[in-house]
């Protein structure tokens, strides 16, 4: 829910936010802290500026703190559209998309402690593993409707002063980022390429040619990527790619969807060997080794996000329903049976855990 | 004290541009006037025979209807079949005091009316009983002015001045009124003051956070001719402060993004009389606003910008062919541009819509009358957000209104309408409504002293066509959507009592019960994309109370009103998909709603004061979140100078005196306590 819905923009409204439902904006699950907690992203209704995080406790998820943000800093408002949140040792890095910024919070009682600024559009951070007092987040240029979005880029945040210390070129509306074999690998949602970043240089290397834009990447324990490039909707299906190993990965197999018009949101569970994304009204999983995709979903429910407790490997589904309400965690065992399901906040596209 | 050695210099600017412009209209009439034309000779035209029956003033919170002057020709007006309804009519004190703002500011600070209001210069969409904004028609000379794209007005570009008349009648009334009169219709008139001679104002504002206006009104009759300019011109910075919780404690901020880089509308009549009872009319009305989109306070700034323009002309002509028969017709051509901009780009709709009106209207016995009458409209966009080709669509209607007043203090009305729409016809939308003065009543017409009261009721069908983003917005546009329907019933008593000489109490209360069916709601479907689904069934029900008191002792003068109304509106039965759950109240409808006002004239000053108290709103279809309660107050102090020829009027206003902190909506906080001072020059 990237832009505004409501009549505030009148009719030039329905455009933008048409434009940016993707499923794919979720939050990349990290392992980390003592793993009692689940934090939820909701974005919030982008009119009203009031996204937050639900801090969920995983052995009673009626244990919750709807606005941890607001709770533990005087009821302050976490910004708007709140995109994701990536952890870094024991601080959260909270990208808030329409506030330009991210919020820096201590973990878990989510006490604010810095606040980077000035950045346009971020959406995703990933800690660096050749420097880990490196941060890259993936930034969107241009826009928002009806001005173009142009070519992105990434930012390098010292994750020590919360500075920005250099940005890097990416293509059209960068979004997550894989680290692997000292590359980071950034998919932009509207150019059909990853591009390629040196780890330790932090420098831009070249990029790698996609049949559609990816929004999501994984790698899995063979360090390999993987890529889901999305659908254009209009004619082509999604396509999964698998590429090789290396410092120059090549497509060493791809897995087509059968129909036009969805597939995204590509997660990978904590052991690096099952698969898992959301196609049509379902969210499928499917092994590494698989030759084929599978047929039935795991879950037939339409998730807004969906990530996998790295510690107990529950399945985590958040539901935003139609937007304006708010929406609910669903949680599943590892074979896709519902376990229990909370209320959280409008629009929660994604679940962090520490 | 800046704004008012800014005041003076405008005003004298104001001055000097208006009498320039009012010679010259003066000029052209002259020379119109100078021909050889008779003057009129017309009788005054007998009213047809069901308005002459005693009919109390159509309006609870008037002080003082508004009456054509002088005026020859009678026409039978559409509110005279809306009998068993009730209306909120500006009166003279409202207008005046209101002139260069916002019919949203207007009729947020002196009626009960609620609006989803954004911020200062930002979309105020009305919400009447509980509906959506595109379930209140805005009619102008009986013709509907919401934007066809949305199908709904935004009252915040709609300045006050431009029509003489601004009434609300709450309540469906599509057998009246046509499409989208489901929640209420508004109707804004222009009425041509036919006084021979020449008579006009100019006025200038300034006011806090950069506020700058200034309006010029003439008004020319003579003969068979009668003309009336008026324009207006506003801006405002609106660069207020607020202060917004963060994480390190409270912090005082400066509002960007908000401004009013202008606001002006051009209002032009002309109407000549022909022959025996015929008289056609020209009117043009252009409204042109230019603001920043102020975002979310918690978001980061933007250079969002829309520009709305509307360019309406009307030409109309109607004859009184006897004093039982007249009838009218009506051509109109609007243009609605919406450009709304960011980062350099434009996503630019232009709308345009040509419709004609044909009506007839005879006496039935001695005790009712019958209006015939049809409209089409022709609707071509041209909208980026539909594609690259402009899209058309035909509507058109017929409707058939009677009013029978079998005995005096007994009226009836019965009306009739039948749409014609793109996917269908629509369902037929009757309407019946029925007053009865009680006891006394009957004898009031003859003896204004004594106490009436008066019960009434009403039951009516009503639609909304689809509008023309619902239709045709890619992707996601749904071609076979429905028309919204409602079917509502009302019924209300109204007390009259005279308190002794120069004192009155009209006292009013109303019950209403709606059901609107097929309610839309834009929902997502397994791809992301968001179409307009008919989904719901929303009832709205509550109470409507006002008093309205008069006294005039000598040079005093007081007219008080007051008006509490009590909504629940919720859903009442849903569709597989649509989320919304039952019983919850709307987003964005207070359930409570009140305001008071009290306007004091003693001998040449005027005090005027208001305020509104507004319930709890919650921002989410659940109900989980809310916008707190909040009151707000303003006050007018005036002093009329007597100049020979001429009035001089000083105006000093506070709105939000008590400078609270309180949101319309959710991330713009409402203006803190603001000054304005107004000077006017009114010459007879």
């Amino acid at each position: 829910m990237q832009k505004l819905f409501r009549p505030l923009l009148l009719g030039a409204a329905f455009a933008s936010f048409l434009a940016s439902c993707s499923k794919d904006d979720n939050t990349t699950p990290t392992a980390a802290g003592t793993g009692q907690y689940a934090f939820v992203i909701n974005e919030g209704n982008f009119s009203n500026g009031t996204g937050s995080v639900s801090r969920v406790n995983k052995s009673n998820v009626k244990d919750i703190a709807i606005d941890a943000f607001g709770s533990a800093n005087g009821g302050a408002v976490l910004g708007s559209v709140v995109e994701s949140m990536t952890v870094v040792d024991t601080k959260g890095y909270v990208v808030v998309n329409n506030s330009n910024k991210i919020e820096v919070v201590s973990l878990p009682d989510f006490k604010s402690t810095a606040t980077i600024a000035g950045l346009n559009q971020p959406r995703f951070l990933t800690r660096s593993v050749a420097n880990t007092n490196r941060g890259y987040v993936t930034e969107w240029l241009g826009g928002p409707y009806p001005a173009p979005y142009t070519a992105g880029r990434i930012s390098l945040i010292d994750l020590s002063s919360n500075k920005v210390t250099g940005t890097v070129p990416v293509g059209i509306n960068p979004e997550r980022m894989a680290l692997t074999g000292g590359n980071l690998y950034v998919a932009n949602s509207s150019s059909s390429f990853l591009t390629v970043i040196s780890d330790a240089s932090g420098a831009a290397t070249g990029t790698i040619a996609l049949p559609t834009p990816a929004s999501s990447l994984v790698v899995d324990k063979n360090n390999t990527l993987w890529v889901l490039c999305g659908s254009d909707y209009a004619s082509q299906p999604a396509k999964l790619l698998h590429f090789s190993s290396g410092a120059t990965p090549a497509v060493q197999q791809t897995f087509t969807f059968a129909t036009v018009g969805s597939g995204g949101g590509l997660r990978i569970g904590p052991d690096g060997q099952q698969l898992y994304y959301s196609y049509r009204n379902g969210e499928y999983r499917m092994a590494i080794t698989d030759t084929s995709l599978p047929t039935t979903p795991l879950i037939r429910r339409n998730f807004y996000g969906f990530d996998i407790d790295p510690s107990t490997g529950l399945l985590y589904g958040t539901d935003a329903l139609n937007y304006s309400n708010p929406g609910w965690l669903i949680r599943y065992q590892p074979n896709g049976t519902k376990l229990d399901s909370v209320t959280v906040q409008v629009s929660p596209n994604g679940v962090v855990f520490y | 004290m800046l704004f008012f050695s800014k005041l003076f210099v405008i005003s004298k600017l104001f001055v000097n541009k208006c009498c320039l412009l009012g010679s010259l209209l003066a000029c052209t009439l002259g020379l119109l006037l100078a021909a050889p034309v008779a003057r009129a000779q017309v009788a005054p035209a007998a009213r047809p025979s069901a308005t002459s029956a005693p009919r109390p003033p159509a309006d609870t919170l008037t002080t003082r209807p508004h009456r054509l002057a002088e005026a020859r020709i009678s026409t039978v007006r559409p509110t005279q079949f809306a009998v068993g309804s009730r209306q909120l009519v500006l009166d003279s004190t409202d207008l005046a005091l209101g002139r260069g703002a916002s019919l949203a500011q207007v009729l947020q600070a002196r009626t009960p009316l609620y609006f989803k209001d954004y911020g200062p210069g930002q979309l105020a969409s009305i919400s009447i009983r509980g509906t959506a904004a595109r379930h209140t028609a805005v009619l102008w000379q009986g013709l509907n002015i919401n934007i066809p794209s949305l199908g709904e007005a935004d009252f915040a570009i709609l300045p006050v001045g431009g029509p003489t008349s601004v009434a609300v009648q709450p309540g469906p009334a599509a057998a009246l009124y046509g499409s989208g009169a489901i929640g209420g219709t508004v109707l804004l008139d222009n009425t041509l003051d036919w006084r021979p001679g020449a008579r006009g104002s100019v006025q200038a504002d300034a006011g806090s956070f950069g506020l700058l206006g200034g309006s010029g009104t003439l008004s020319v009759a003579g003969g068979r001719v009668a003309a009336r300019t008026a324009a207006s011109y506003r801006t405002a910075q609106n660069d207020y402060p607020y202060t917004v919780q963060e994480a390190a404690g409270p912090v005082r901020r400066l509002l960007t993004n908000a401004v009013l880089h202008h606001q002006w509308s051009l209002t032009q009549d002309l109407a000549l009389r022909l022959g025996q009872g015929g008289e056609l009319t020209a009117t043009a009305w252009l409204t042109d606003t230019d603001r920043d989109i102020q975002p979310s306070i918690y978001a980061a700034p933007t250079q969002t910008r829309e520009l709305d323009k509307s360019r309406r002309l009307l030409l109309a002509y109607r004859h009184l062919a006897s004093a039982r028969r007249q009838w009218a017709v009506r051509a109109a051509w609007f243009e609605d541009v919406l450009d709304y901009q960011d980062g350099g780009a434009t996503s630019r709709s232009l709308m345009r819509t040509t419709q004609a009106q044909a009506e007839h209207t005879s006496a039935l016995g001695q005790r009712g009358s019958l209006r015939l009458g049809a409209e089409a409209q022709h609707y071509a966009a041209q909208i980026d957000g539909y594609g690259p080709a402009p899209i058309t669509e035909n509507r058109a209607a017929a409707f058939a209104l009677l009013r029978f007043d079998p005995r005096p203090g007994l009226r009836l009305s019965g009306n009739l309408r039948q749409a014609l729409l793109p996917g269908g016809a629509a369902p037929l939308t009757p309407t019946l409504g029925a007053e009865w003065d009680l006891g006394a009543g009957r004898r009031a017409a003859a003896d204004s002293a004594s106490a009436r009261l008066t019960l009434r009721g009403s039951a009516s069908r009503s639609y909304r066509a689809p509008t023309l983003n619902e239709r045709y917005w890619q992707p996601g546009g749904n071609p076979n959507l429905r028309p919204e329907t409602g079917l509502g019933y009302e019924g209300g008593l109204r007390y009259t009592y005279p308190l002794g000489p120069g004192a009155s109490l009209v006292a009013e209360a109303t019950a209403f019960h709606q059901l609107v069916n097929d309610w839309v709601q834009w929902t997502p479907d397994d791809r992301g994309i968001w179409s307009p689904l008919n989904l719901r069934q929303v009832r709205s029900q509550g109470l409507e109370a006002t008093a309205a008191y008069r006294l005039r002792r000598g040079p005093y003068r007081l007219l008080a009103r007051a008006a509490y109304s009590l909504t629940s509106t919720t859903k009442t039965q849903g569709a597989p998909g649509d989320y919304d759950p039952l019983g919850v109240q709307l987003m964005y409808v207070p359930r409570h709603q009140g305001s008071l006002v009290a306007d004091q004239y003693w001998g040449r000053w005027l005090l005027s004061a208001q305020a509104t108290a507004t319930g709890r709103r919650y921002t989410d279809a659940s109900g989980t979140a809310n916008l707190p309660a909040y009151a707000v107050a303003g006050a007018t102090l005036g002093y009329t100078w007597r100049l020979p020829g001429c009035d001089l009027t000083g105006l000093l206003r506070a709105t939000n005196l008590l400078n609270q902190a309180y949101f319309g909506y959710p991330g713009r906080p409402a203006a803190p306590r603001a000054w304005q001072a107004s000077l006017r020059l009114d010459w007879r």
